[in-house]
């Protein structure tokens, strides 16, 4: 019952207005965005646009700092108001400004006096002067501005109280993490284990296979990425292509509706590239959910059926891959992918 | 003189003494890195307690309390010496009641196993503990964050990473310096004479004290270190490539070679 109200709502994983802050830095800013079941997303832009950290917010593997996140209709990140957002950042900014200068102004007022003591040493006023200014520099110093002070702690509670924030943990993120599974740019795979034991380890504790169950879905995705006669290699043996092939294998055993991609190619030189978008486009033409961040554009052109430009945190552009790479509406997109 | 009838006439005579010097040091210095490595696991992890900011503030106290308490062991215990805290040992348990010297085992394995054996066996491990703790630390901190983001992303609990991923990789990369431990302990472990723990260096003082062979003694004593180091250091070597996948070999020229890789 509960499946088939999803199937014809059919978005499978939803974001909306989601942000993400490192600090004062704003990584990303309202990005709202529709996943549905079968979909291949790829999301271009930049380096620095936040493309990876939108995927890493999606598995939480970074916690995002406000939005709403749900997968198959049930939210599982909800933070609507942050504590920055009830933090008043003009007289913040106001204040730590007035106090540098005060700061300066009387370790100023301390060095002039030290100076004069230096140049004169029989003026016996100074002497006093010079204690006075540095009793006045160190309370200065004692008492800095911090942002807490312009924090409106109550109108902030009560914010949350009429909004809780929700962010799943524990055993249903980690079961959510099963579902929403990633590829890494660097791989990942575990060094301790070979090959198979890499696609058989998190099968067993995570979704509690039995060892044989386990090992034949392992060989199962192993020859669907053509592994199956490294299946006893270490992971330093094998080249860069193969371990990407074989964290997607890794990835495939968990049975993933939604698969990640962080830049699976970026670290691949051409020739092992195509052995991997290779087996990205087969999965593709099998229907897996997949959302890729990729530098490859002839791949987000053919293969994917959504195209999305990213910049400063935004999402510049969003559209099939014909309207994003022939007939770009925005400037930006345009200068990024060198159409005039 | 060195003279070698009056050293094999030590040798001769008290060989029986020495064997049971050699079992002694080796028990006190195998028993205490390997336990000592066991303690320095939860030392690492207690000094590597990071502190979040969603935490309740009990909670972080006690992390504070925690980390606090392994970072002050670990400063205490590696910056004074051994033989002083095995003194310490000595005398602070005899002035809480408890005097190993009294404390006897008429049914073990080795007649000489008695209460000192087993302060200087506490003493040893404490010890190691300290600078192990240091090692798996270091362990811990070198291996790839990417490892951690890898098993994370498959819905693995931290512990499990922690414990199943983390953890190994950390001791395959720290076991130069945790068999160097072991090579310092087998050495180290003569300053536990001050508490009267008979091992290789207490026994040969004596036999030196009466068979007035000092020279003598003491060059056989510093022969017999110098094997059970090698010894050391070549059981360590083979264990490491057993770890990196080389088979057993007892030819040492297969040693030498690499696998090939493909």
């Amino acid at each position: 019952m509960d499946n088939n109200l999803n199937l014809n709502n059919n978005c499978l994983l939803k974001v909306e207005n989601l942000a993400k802050f490192f600090g004062k830095t704003e990584v990303l800013r309202d990005i709202s965005l529709e996943v549905h079941r079968g979909d291949v997303i790829s999301i271009i832009g930049p380096s620095g646009s936040g493309k990876s950290t939108f995927l890493r917010c999606l598995n939480l593997l970074e916690e995002p700092t406000r939005g709403r996140l749900s997968f198959n209709g049930e939210p599982y990140f909800n933070i609507s108001k942050c504590k920055d957002d009830f933090v008043d950042y003009e007289s913040y900014t106001n204040a730590l400004k007035n106090y540098e200068e005060l700061l300066v102004e009387t370790e100023d007022n301390l060095a002039i006096y030290q100076n004069k003591r230096i140049e004169d040493k029989s003026d016996k006023t100074l002497r006093n002067k010079i204690e006075v200014a540095k009793i006045e520099f160190k309370e200065v110093r004692k008492h800095p501005i911090l942002k807490k002070d312009f924090f409106d702690k109550s109108s902030y509670e009560e914010a949350i109280k009429n909004n809780p924030s929700f962010v799943v943990n524990g055993k249903e993120l980690n079961k959510l993490r099963s579902k929403v599974t990633m590829v890494f740019q660097s791989f990942n795979l575990f060094n301790n284990f070979n090959v198979l034991d890499n696609c058989i380890f998190a099968q067993t504790k995570v979704l509690h296979r039995s060892y044989d169950e386990a090992k034949s879905i392992a060989i199962k995705h192993l020859t669907a990425v053509n592994m199956q006669d490294r299946m006893n290699y270490k992971i330093n043996e094998l080249s860069g292509g193969q371990k990407q092939r074989v964290a997607i294998a890794r990835a495939l055993c968990m049975d993933p509706e939604v698969i990640l991609f962080d830049e699976p190619t970026s670290a691949l030189d051409p020739e092992m590239v195509n052995e991997v978008l290779e087996v990205i486009k087969n999965l593709a033409s099998k229907g897996m959910t997949m959302i890729v961040v990729t530098h490859e554009m002839n791949f987000a052109r053919n293969v994917s059926n959504k195209v999305i430009f990213m910049e400063n945190g935004y999402i510049v552009e969003e559209g099939s891959p014909k309207d994003v790479f022939e007939n770009p509406t925005k400037e930006r997109t345009r200068e990024f992918l060198h159409i005039k | 003189m060195f003279d070698f009838g009056r050293a094999w006439n030590l040798i001769a005579d008290n060989y029986q003494l020495i064997i049971a010097g050699i079992v002694d040091t080796i028990i006190l210095a195998v028993v205490g890195t390997l336990v000592g490595l066991i303690l320095g696991i939860f030392l690492a992890y207690g000094k590597n307690i990071k502190f979040k900011e969603t935490d309740k503030k009990i909670i972080k106290v006690l992390k504070g309390i925690c980390k606090g308490i392994c970072s002050i062991y670990s400063t205490v215990l590696r910056g004074t010496p051994m033989m002083v805290q095995a003194l310490i040992f000595k005398y602070g348990c005899q002035a809480l009641g408890v005097n190993w010297g009294d404390i006897r085992f008429p049914n073990a394995l080795l007649d000489y196993i008695n209460g000192w054996f087993i302060a200087g066996l506490i003493v040893i491990t404490l010890n190691t503990a300290a600078y192990m703790g240091e090692i798996v630390r270091s362990g811990l901190n070198g291996v790839d964050v990417g490892q951690v983001e890898g098993a994370r992303s498959l819905g693995m609990s931290s512990a499990r990473t922690s414990l199943s991923i983390i953890l190994p990789q950390a001791l395959r990369n720290a076991l130069p310096t945790i068999g160097n431990e072991l090579i310092v302990n087998i050495k180290d472990s003569s300053v536990l004479n001050v508490i009267a723990v008979t091992e290789l260096y207490y026994r040969m003082m004596n036999i030196a004290s009466t068979t007035f062979a000092f020279l003598e003694a003491y060059l056989i004593l510093a022969l017999i270190y110098l094997v059970l180091t090698l010894i050391a250091s070549g059981v360590l070597k083979l264990v490491e490539r057993k770890l990196d996948g080389v088979k057993f070999s007892l030819n040492p020229f297969r040693w030498a070679r690499k696998r090939e890789s493909f």
